[in-house]
């Protein structure tokens, strides 16, 4: 007597599958990649996650190599509900950079992670 | 990446929706209930404001995880919560309604229906904290939907049951009241199954058919909740009640005994939904 509501609920979700989004919040892309290095560093990091974050609670912390001159709070991206980014200080001199994230989810769950990147250095002319 | 589970958000979790499920199963009985209740209701008043203060408990347990910091969280972040993100002014809606709905209960014994209309907003908010709020657009709407029309299904079956549990002490007419009862359980058990299923293949979806296993677990110990609660609830309807015509002071001796192992039940089930809302499905 239920079976065929159920299946008309199955099927419904289903249908809706294409909008699929992740539960909790994980790192699904950086900009500069995870692990990758890059002739020159940005001016700001882009991080996107697999799910819609809260910004006011979400950190992120950069360090670099000596000189480097630190970043700054993380703030929305337009459009993208699940990313933030962080802009970079100067100077950003060669080296590996490490970031650290803690991120708070549309679904309360907080999430943490890292990952690093290489600025090279530059050739000579 | 790493995830762990609070388990005072888990508790936390667990009073707030045991409570206003507590409450819409009251009020909602209320309605339907063969005869007015003689006065006015200790359990329906007490429900709502302890709902109030588990909804605001719970903003401050989040507010401590989002900020990240050791000890409590200031009333600022509190605040910040409760303006800033969609959890957070889903609980100050349940809270308000639930509030609203303690003093009204304690000013008057009838009005039933904005009662009633209270409790579901106070259960219903909760949709909005949790797994419910992972989609956004359409799917994100359908699934809060489906997730509010359950918690108000299986509040109007099992948050009902302590005050069926004590009007069949006093009923009169108690065939008819249990007639009344299973017309609405019959329909909420119905919406439970359907939006219960629909849930799961949200969840499936998300987890891209990547089920973890402490998540299955859980939801494994939930479902034989569940099916215990079946079973009981079969017996209740097809056995105890037909048995009310012929033996009535036995049956209504063994139908309130079943509806205290159905509540025991219901809590193991609560337990493990409060549990489930705090994993990752994918773990």
């Amino acid at each position: 007597m239920v079976t065929r509501p159920i299946l008309v609920a199955v099927a419904t979700a289903a249908a809706l599958a294409p909008l699929a989004a992740a539960a909790h919040a994980f790192l699904q892309r950086a900009e500069p990649r995870v692990g990758s290095e890059v002739a020159k560093a940005p001016p700001a990091i882009r991080l996107s996650f697999t799910e819609d974050i809260v910004v006011p609670f979400s950190r992120v912390a950069v360090s670099g190599p000596p000189g480097f001159g630190g970043a700054g709070l993380p703030h929305a991206v337009a459009g993208d509900a699940r990313s933030l980014a962080v802009d970079l200080k100067r100077p950003a001199p060669p080296g590996a950079y490490t970031v650290r994230w803690r991120v708070l989810s549309v679904d309360t769950h907080v999430t943490e992670g890292d990952f690093s990147f290489q600025v090279r250095p530059q050739a000579a002319p | 990446m790493s995830e762990t589970v609070d388990p005072a958000l888990v508790a936390v979790r667990f009073f707030a929706y045991g409570l206003a499920m507590l409450a819409f199963g009251r009020a909602s009985f209320d309605v339907y209930a063969t005869e007015p209740r003689p006065g006015r209701s200790p359990l329906l008043a007490a429900a709502s404001a302890l709902l109030a203060l588990a909804a605001l408990a719970y903003a401050v347990l989040l507010a401590r995880e989002a900020s990240g910091a050791a000890g409590w969280p200031d009333a600022a972040a509190v605040a910040m919560v409760c303006s800033a993100t969609g959890f957070g002014r889903a609980l100050t809606v349940s809270a308000a309604a639930a509030l609203a709905l303690a003093l009204l209960e304690l000013a008057a014994r009838q009005l039933r229906w904005p009662k009633l209309a209270l409790a579901a907003v106070a259960l219903g908010a909760l949709a909005f904290v949790g797994h419910g709020a992972d989609d956004t657009g359409l799917r994100g709407g359908v699934r809060l939907a489906v997730l509010a029309v359950h918690l108000l299904a299986v509040a109007a079956w099992l948050g009902a049951l302590p005050a069926l549990w004590s009007a069949l002490a006093r009923e009169r007419r108690p065939l008819a009241l249990l007639d009344r009862f299973g017309w609405v359980g019959g329909v909420s058990l119905a919406l439970v199954l359907v939006t219960g299923c629909a849930t799961l293949v949200f969840v499936a979806l998300d987890a891209r058919g990547g089920l973890g296993r402490g998540y299955v677990q859980t939801l494994v110990l939930k479902l034989a909740f569940v099916g215990g609660l079946l079973v009981l609830a079969a017996v209740n309807r097809f056995r105890l009640t037909p048995m009310m015509a012929r033996a009535p002071e036995r049956a209504r001796r063994m139908l309130r005994a079943s509806i205290i192992a159905e509540q025991v039940l219901g809590l193991g089930a609560l337990a493990s939904v409060a549990l489930l809302g705090q994993l990752d499905p994918t773990m």
